[in-house]
């Protein structure tokens, strides 16, 4: 269909006007005019009107019209939460907002909607753009959270076949404007220490298949990551006790080793420390509670100069005592670092949680988050394995 | 500026015409550009927006050109009159606004009126009630496409 074909007629059947049934037809529309108001719209809307027609499906489907949508829903953010049995990693829940949180009135925002997606059990990787990676075993799969599309990516093929681990990253190249998925297989030995580590990237789109990539640094990976300007950083281990920051830059593909601060010993998969986006660097970020004074603080190390493993002195943050808190990477609105949300108590999937969400820019809660109960299976899950964070929506149609 | 130079004539293309100050036209690119090629006098004719729109249009660009001017509203008083201006707008007029504020390149105006039409059109059959869109797809094809996003169309 020609976008000459795209005129428009308006009939007015409102009573109050004179004419009956008035049909106005209006001079044509441009396809620019349409892409403007179609931009505007909510994605549940979008995936309705692609069966208005081949065009539409195809304009909608279109990156050139996913990049357009992107630049004008970040504005729009939605916060998600996704909780899994520890154990099993089979019973889980995929959770949202229902109301985007920067246009909402109140400070309260609510995680309400179940996505009920299927296929997204397993591991939380990251998100990255409103599109998050899951694991399970050795299969990966990226969903797009706002469209609900789930894409299992091709198996990978190691050299490393015995006794491997497996730890996978995601995240987006503002560079080349492109989607990574970056996996990493290891050996240890039996001090272990890393004998041998192997990686591979998948760029996501028609004809994705996974690619060898060159590391002169033998690590096994021990957290999250997080990407800032490109580039993804994740705490790594070289042996028993060597804990260092190692970082991917998603553009050239070139792993480097960044120091820990000196006074730092940090062992990741301990839950209190992390990464945080700090006015755009990469912080590390401890939290330590004093029983004798009852307060909580963060502390914090700014990365100054990654090649020189240069970190600032720590910054110091008094909040509220927690017994849990989660942070968010994602940079907000009007600010340039991440945020940390603190809850009172654990997540108990039977009963209401409330976060408090802090800005560290500055030093305030007015924000706070509330999780509704969950109802069926979760009941009876006392190990539970939750990962929240904020977004943007994303209409990107994800292909192999 | 002598006092006549301040003010500009609109002409639309039912030959209604409107006297408005300056600061206020030239709100939109266009008339700006027209102004700056001195290819027109102090009347300006625009061929494809007619009186009862460009009344419209004057209104708004009225409202910014003093805001901005004196700065004595605030952006949320400027925001709820926003809304309000186009709130009981039926779609044939937004539609013909939108078209206005593209050919006069107003982008404020652009972008409200826009975004009006996106919220108070959510659902397919309120596009189809103001596009005339033919449906190309075999029945097969469109049950494929509305399986594949069963979701969105649960209310």
């Amino acid at each position: 269909m020609r976008s000459s074909s795209l005129c428009l007629a308006v009939k007015k059947m409102k009573k109050k006007e004179k004419e009956m049934i008035l049909t106005v037809a209006l001079p044509e529309i441009s396809e620019e005019l349409l892409i403007e108001i179609l931009t505007r719209l909510p994605v549940k809307s979008l995936m309705t009107f692609k069966c208005v027609s081949k065009l539409w499906l195809s304009l909608i489907a279109s990156r050139y019209f996913t990049d357009l949508f992107l630049k004008s829903s970040s504005r729009r953010r939605r916060f998600f939460a996704y909780l899994v049995d520890r154990e099993t990693r089979i019973k889980y829940a995929l959770l949202a907002s229902s109301t985007d949180l920067d246009h909402s009135d109140t400070t309260v925002s609510v995680i309400d909607q179940d996505l009920a997606m299927s296929k997204t059990e397993g591991c939380f990787v990251s998100a990255a753009h409103g599109l998050a990676c899951f694991r399970i075993g050795e299969s990966v799969r990226i969903c797009n959270l706002h469209t609900r599309q789930v894409l299992e990516l091709p198996v990978m093929l190691f050299e490393t076949k015995v006794n491997y681990n497996m730890w996978n990253y995601f995240g987006h190249d503002p560079v080349n404007d492109e989607y990574k998925v970056l996996s990493v297989v290891w050996d240890l030995t039996k001090e272990k220490r890393v004998v041998r580590s192997e990686h591979q990237v998948l760029v996501l789109g028609a004809g994705a298949s996974w690619r060898k990539i060159q590391c002169h640094i033998p690590h096994c990976p021990g957290s999250g990551g997080i990407t800032i300007n490109g580039v993804l950083y994740y705490g790594a281990t070289l042996d028993a006790d060597r804990c260092v920051v190692m970082s991917f830059d998603l553009s050239s593909e070139e792993f480097n080793l960044i120091e820990m601060p000196n006074e730092v010993r940090f062992c990741w998969g301990w839950c209190w420390n992390s990464f945080i986006n700090y006015k755009g660097k990469l912080a590390l970020l401890n939290y330590c509670y004093s029983c004798s004074s009852n307060i909580g603080f963060f502390e914090i190390w700014v990365l100054e100069d990654a090649k020189k493993s240069r970190w600032l002195d720590k910054e110091t943050f008094v909040f509220p005592v927690a017994e849990n808190f989660i942070i968010t990477n994602q940079q907000r609105m009007g600010g340039t670092s991440g945020t940390v949300w603190l809850a009172k108590r654990n997540v108990n999937p039977g009963q209401a949680t409330r976060f408090f969400i802090c800005d560290l820019e500055r030093n305030d809660s007015t924000q706070s988050i509330k999780i509704r109960p969950l109802r069926g299976s979760f009941m009876r899950t006392s190990q539970l394995e939750s990962t929240f964070w904020d977004d943007i929506e994303n209409i990107m149609y994800l292909e192999i | 500026m002598s006092k006549s130079e301040k003010k500009i004539v609109l002409k639309s293309l039912d030959n209604e015409a409107f006297e408005v100050e300056k600061a206020v036209a030239l709100q939109s690119q266009t008339i700006w550009v027209m102004c700056e090629d001195k290819c027109v006098g102090n009347e300006i004719p625009l061929e494809n927006v007619t009186g009862q729109i460009l009344a419209k249009v004057i209104d708004y660009c009225k409202k910014h050109a003093v805001v901005d001017g004196d700065g004595d509203e605030s952006s949320e008083e400027l925001k709820n009159w926003d809304t309000e201006f186009t709130k009981n707008m039926d779609q044939s007029t937004l539609f013909n606004m939108i078209l206005a504020a593209n050919y006069l390149n107003i982008k404020s105006l652009l972008n409200l009126t826009c975004q009006a039409v996106a919220d108070k059109t959510k659902t397919i059959d309120e596009f189809h009630t103001f596009l005339n869109i033919e449906n190309n797809f075999t029945p097969e094809e469109e049950a494929q496409i509305c399986q594949e996003n069963l979701w969105a169309f649960d209310d």
